[in-house]
Order: C-alpha cells, then sequence, then structure tokens
C-alpha cells in the first residue's frame, strides 16, 4: 500500500514537472539574401549566416545594406531588414506558452506570430526605445513606430507606460518620451505635413534614446 | 567685465556638464501668402517668418528625459513690419517611474502651447507650467498660465470687446491679461476637462468676462481605421459691466467620424457636425442668466474662407485626403497629398425655434430682416508637399457660395469669396 502510494506520487511529480519545465525550440534560417551574419553567443567571431541553419539562443543575427533573412521559430515568421542586429534572448515552451524574447537595438523587423496545437504566444520585441508585446500575430517594428497589421500588440515605453496598439494602427515611442497611438499617430502617419518646423514636440526627442544602444533608426520599407 | 564674462562661461559650462547634454539648433523660414477675391471672413494674412531655435536634450533612466528648448523669431507682415518675439521657451522633464513601474510625471515650464482636446476652446502659446500625471491608459494633467506676456500681434486670446477692439492696435503691446486653469483627466477615447479664464483687466476695461468649461472628449476606436470624434462642452460665464453682473450659459458640442487606411493609399476622411449656441434671448429660472454666444478663450478658424465666429453655428465638415505615390521610391512623389474638403454652414436653430428670429451672427453682409438659418457652403481642395525633410509646400484654394439674396441669409452684395493660401517651409 506504502509503495503504491509513492509511486502514485512519484507518477504526479513527474507528470506535474514534465507540464512546468521549459520546452526549448529551436529557431532555423530559413531565408538569406545579401550580407547576413551571425555572433554565436560566447564568441566575438562573425559568421556567414547560410540558410537552414540553426541559430543558437543568445546568438546576434547582424544584416548589411542589402541583407534579409527570414527567421522560422516553431510556427511564427520574424523577417530581418536590412542594416539590423537581433539577438534571441529567449525561445521556449512552458505551460503550454510559446515564450520568445527578442532584442533589437538597431533596425526593424516584421514578425507573423502564430502558434500550434493550441499554444499561446508570449512575444516581445525589446528597441532601444520601446518592447511591444504581442498579443495577436502581426506588426513591424524599428523600436521607435510599430505598425500592426492583424490583432494587438502591447507597447511599452522605457518607463513602462503602454498603449495597447490595434490593427491598421501605428504605435510611436519617441526618445525621452511616451508611447502615443490612435487616431493621432495614423493621422500623422498617413498625412504629410508641410511645416519642417521641429519646435512642436521638440527637435531631438525622436532620435536620441535614453540607451547605451545606437540611435540611427533607418525606416526600411519592405 | 572680464570677471562678468569668466562667470557666464563658467555658468554656462556649469549647465552644460549637468545636463551632460545633446545639442541641436536649427533655423526655419516660413513664408505663408494669402490672395483673396471677393467677401471673407477670415482673418488670413501674408506673413514672412524667420526662426531660430536650440535645444538641449538629456535622457535619463528608464526612459526619462529632461528637455530645454528656446525659439526666436522674426516675423513680416504688411501690417506689422518689425515682430521679434519668443515664440517658445520651455522646459519639461519626464521623470519616469516616480510612482513606480509604469508611471511618469511630467513637468513643463516655461512659454509652451496650452490646447484643449478639440482646440476649439484653447490653443494658444502661454507662459506656465504643466504637470502631467502619467500611467498606463490614462493621463492626470494640472496647468496654468498667464497671457499678459505674449505679444498682442501674437495672441489669440479674444474674448470680451475690449480684447476684440485691441487685435490691431498697434498702440497695444502685450495681448489680453488672462489668467487661465486648466484639469484633464482621462485617454484618447474619453476625457474630461476642466478650463477655466479669469479676465485680469481690472476697473478700467468696459466689460469684464470669466468663464468656465467643462469638456467630454475623446476618438476612441470602433472598428479597424474608424474613429468615432465626440465633444460636449457646457460653459458658464460671468459677464460684469458697471456693476451690473450677468451670468452666461452656452454649450458647444461636436459628434463625427474619422477614417484613416493605410492599404488605401494612406487615405484620411473625416466628417464631423459642430454646433456652438448662440444669443437665445430666454431667460434661466434665476434673474440675469441668459443662453448666449459660446465663448471659446481664443477663437478658432473653423473655414478657410468663410470662418465665422465659433457661436451661434452649427456645420458640417468633410474632408478627404491620400497619398497615391505612398509606395513609390521617390520620397519627392511619395509625400505628395491632395486633399479636398467641404464645409456647409447653418445658424444655430434654437434662437429661431424659441424666439421666431435668428440669432445675430458677427460675419460681413448678413441680411438683417432674414431668419433664414443656412449661410451657404465651402469647398476646397489642395495639395500638400514634402519633397525633402526640410522643404514642406502646401497650396490650398477655396470658394465660399453664400445663400444671398432675397430671403436668404446674406444680402444680395455678398458674392463668392475666394481664397488661395500657398505655405512654404524650410528648414536650414
Amino acid at each position: 500500500m506504502k509503495k503504491t502510494a509513492i509511486a502514485i506520487l512519484v507518477v504526479v511529480a513527474l507528470v506535474v514537472v514534465a507540464g512546468t519545465v521549459s520546452a526549448q525550440t529551436s529557431v532555423v534560417l530559413s531565408s538569406v539574401t545579401g550580407k547576413v551574419e551571425i555572433q554565436n553567443p560566447g564568441e566575438t567571431a562573425w559568421q556567414a549566416a547560410t540558410a537552414g541553419a540553426e541559430v543558437p539562443l543568445r546568438a546576434t543575427i547582424s544584416t548589411g545594406f542589402d541583407g534579409r533573412a527570414v527567421l522560422q521559430m516553431g510556427a511564427s515568421t520574424v523577417t530581418v531588414g536590412p542594416v539590423t542586429r537581433l539577438r534571441i534572448d529567449e525561445l521556449s515552451m512552458q505551460n503550454n506558452v510559446v515564450k520568445t524574447n527578442l532584442v533589437m537595438p538597431v533596425g526593424r523587423i516584421r514578425a507573423v506570430v502564430k502558434s500550434t496545437g493550441g499554444a499561446k504566444n508570449d512575444f516581445t520585441v525589446r528597441g532601444a526605445l520601446s518592447t511591444a508585446a504581442v498579443r495577436g500575430t502581426g506588426f513591424d517594428t524599428d523600436g521607435v513606430r510599430t505598425n500592426v497589421f492583424d490583432s494587438t500588440v502591447s507597447l511599452f515605453s522605457l518607463s513602462g507606460i503602454g498603449i495597447d496598439v490595434h490593427s491598421g494602427e501605428s504605435g510611436f515611442v519617441p526618445g525621452g518620451g511616451l508611447p502615443s497611438g490612435g487616431s493621432g499617430q495614423l493621422n500623422a502617419y498617413t498625412g504629410v505635413s508641410s511645416s519642417t518646423s521641429n519646435t512642436g514636440g521638440g527637435a531631438l526627442q525622436g532620435g536620441l534614446p535614453g540607451t547605451g544602444y545606437g540611435t540611427i533608426t533607418i525606416n526600411w520599407a519592405f | 567685465m572680464k570677471r562678468t564674462i569668466l562667470i557666464a562661461v563658467i555658468l554656462g559650462l556649469v549647465a552644460y556638464a549637468a545636463f551632460a547634454l545633446d545639442m541641436d539648433f536649427g533655423v526655419n523660414l516660413d513664408t505663408s501668402t494669402f490672395l483673396s477675391s471677393g467677401v471673407i471672413d477670415t482673418t488670413y494674412y501674408s506673413q514672412y517668418k524667420a526662426a531660430l531655435w536650440g535645444e538641449m536634450f538629456q535622457a535619463t533612466d528608464h526612459g526619462g528625459s529632461l528637455d530645454l528648448i528656446a525659439q526666436g523669431s522674426y516675423r513680416y507682415t504688411a501690417e506689422r513690419p518689425y515682430i521679434f518675439d519668443l515664440d517658445l521657451f520651455r522646459f519639461d522633464g519626464l521623470f519616469s517611474e516616480a510612482f513606480g513601474a509604469g508611471t511618469a510625471v511630467e513637468l513643463k515650464a516655461g512659454r509652451f502651447e496650452f490646447a484643449d482636446a478639440t482646440r476649439l476652446i484653447l490653443d494658444q502659446t502661454l507662459d506656465g507650467v504643466q504637470v502631467s500625471f502619467l500611467f498606463t491608459g490614462f493621463q492626470v494633467r494640472l496647468g496654468a498660465a498667464y497671457s499678459g506676456l505674449i505679444l498682442n500681434p501674437s495672441s489669440n486670446v479674444r474674448i470680451s470687446d475690449d480684447d476684440f477692439a485691441e487685435v490691431d492696435n498697434n498702440s497695444i503691446f502685450f495681448g489680453p491679461k488672462r489668467l487661465i486653469t486648466q484639469l484633464f483627466a482621462g485617454s484618447d477615447a474619453i476625457a474630461l476637462e476642466a478650463l477655466a479664464q479669469f479676465d485680469l483687466r481690472g476697473s478700467g476695461a468696459t466689460e469684464i468676462i470669466n468663464t468656465q468649461y467643462l469638456e467630454l472628449a475623446g476618438t476612441p476606436r470602433l472598428v479597424s481605421g474608424l474613429y468615432l470624434d465626440y465633444n460636449l462642452t457646457g460653459s458658464f460665464g460671468q459677464s460684469t459691466r458697471a456693476a451690473q453682473t450677468t451670468y452666461l450659459v452656452s454649450g458647444l458640442a461636436g459628434l463625427g467620424l474619422r477614417y484613416f487606411n493605410q492599404d488605401l493609399a494612406n487615405s484620411q476622411a473625416h466628417l464631423k457636425v459642430t454646433y456652438a449656441t448662440g444669443f437665445t434671448p430666454v431667460v434661466l429660472l434665476l434673474k440675469n442668466i441668459s443662453v448666449t454666444n459660446f465663448l471659446p478663450m481664443t477663437p478658432p478658424t473653423i473655414g478657410l474662407v468663410f470662418s465665422p465666429p465659433l457661436s451661434n453655428i452649427l456645420y458640417a465638415d468633410f474632408g478627404y485626403s491620400f497619398r497615391p505615390f505612398s509606395g513609390n521610391s521617390s520620397v519627392i512623389l511619395s509625400n505628395l497629398q491632395p486633399e479636398v474638403g467641404a464645409r456647409v454652414f447653418f445658424r444655430d436653430p434654437f434662437p429661431y425655434l424659441a424666439t421666431g428670429t435668428a440669432a445675430n451672427l458677427l460675419v460681413t453682409d448678413l441680411n438683417p430682416s432674414s431668419n433664414a438659418l443656412y449661410l451657404g457652403t465651402e469647398v476646397t481642395a489642395g495639395i500638400v508637399a514634402r519633397p525633402f525633410a526640410d522643404l514642406g509646400l502646401s497650396v490650398e484654394g477655396g470658394a465660399f457660395i453664400p445663400s444671398a439674396g432675397g430671403d436668404n441669409a446674406f444680402t444680395s452684395d455678398r458674392g463668392i469669396g475666394y481664397v488661395l493660401k500657398i505655405d512654404i517651409s524650410a528648414a536650414l
């Protein structure tokens, strides 16, 4: 009787542990064009990336002016634009949640976040000025401006103040500023201003982030 | 003298070191040319402006910042050839995580822009202080400002008869003296705002008017790309003439839609109906309380050719713009934005319904014997271009077709008015 009870407890414990343990999933470079390099964790040298290669966690991907890479992360796809540095800090499955943490000091990515088997996604991209947390599926970001083309992205400034950016909207986080979105940002983003005055919101606020990251943001259309 | 220079240099270095700042400066040249034909009711005039600005910026921890910005300008107009002005002198401190993660406090002080949520009641550079408490999803903002140090040609604070009488008076150096207070709480979707202005003209004034406003406004998202645009304002005021005080009740309301579609050539469209009360000769409950003309603190420009006061008016405003080449690799083509618009104007119907007589409106050639509510329609078309980051152009033309002659709102003297407005802006 005692042995049976112990066996049951062991089985239950194993089931619980199996349910909570992190299951690391893989990142694969499914497409590479132009100059794309990888810096593996703990190394200083950069290696040319090739399509089909697996990207280890905490590796950094760097693209040149003509570079572009597509990363397959489980069911999700991240397209890395030119002149971008992207580090994969975390990609794991825990309690039926796929947790993805990307760090992008500079550049632009476009993400289509999907899940399989009913798993939920906890997908965040930390840029120089903002963090985009994805509840939905599709967006692109350069760390300053985030365009959402499907569902909703929660966009946070470095101070942790957040807004929800919905499908069809753009969110904007200036340097030393707070996130904005909604109709005001759409008005600014879709329209053309004839005024060249910089003094409305502070000339420097759009370009000087309060971190150690680079300050050049290039908006690529892709 | 040497000692003074040395002290100034030391102070400058200390300030520089304290900020460890990023600095930037520049020059902006702006011209606005206004051509008109026929009768118009706008106050535009051609002007040429050269502005020198400088900014010091320091990023602090957790996304906070310290920002000091100033702009001085020289402005030429035919009426006033020499206007040297301090357009902006603002310290802006953003203190992150002031009350923990996800919070911030923003302090602004100096000369900067104050505006209400609609910009229809208050939209003016003033000298004052503003403190904002910022949280995820909403903010609370407190502000107080003084308008009496803004140059008269730069001030649009016009409420009383005395204020309007001084508009073109070159002997008046500063604009009307008012203390203006502001309390805002809410978000983009819904915000409650309380505004008040206190007339500081003193006993020498013909009329002293204090006004208070309570405003509910927002632009909540309805569906993807479609936003509701609403505002509702109740105003209470006190007008004192020769020791006789009248209490003023007035209102402003607006309801409309805004639509944006980035995939459809960056299209923007809006339709909004705005209503501002006119004088209705009824006395409410207590003696000396009158429903009257809505009195904004800074009268807005609501049309290009026909821009009546924002009182005793009901108007629908439609606009559409798009960028036909927005996907083009050429920046010049991509940043072309044609736009069209139309506005249909009526007088406030309530005075007519209440008394059988339409209320008066301060516009040119109004037919005094007419009770017609329809005033006319304005149509506009234009194009905005930004061929380079440092050069912007805007050309907008419009015509106002008045309802004139016979029993219509305007006399037959009022013909169609035309306006062409050309703005050029360059940064050096």
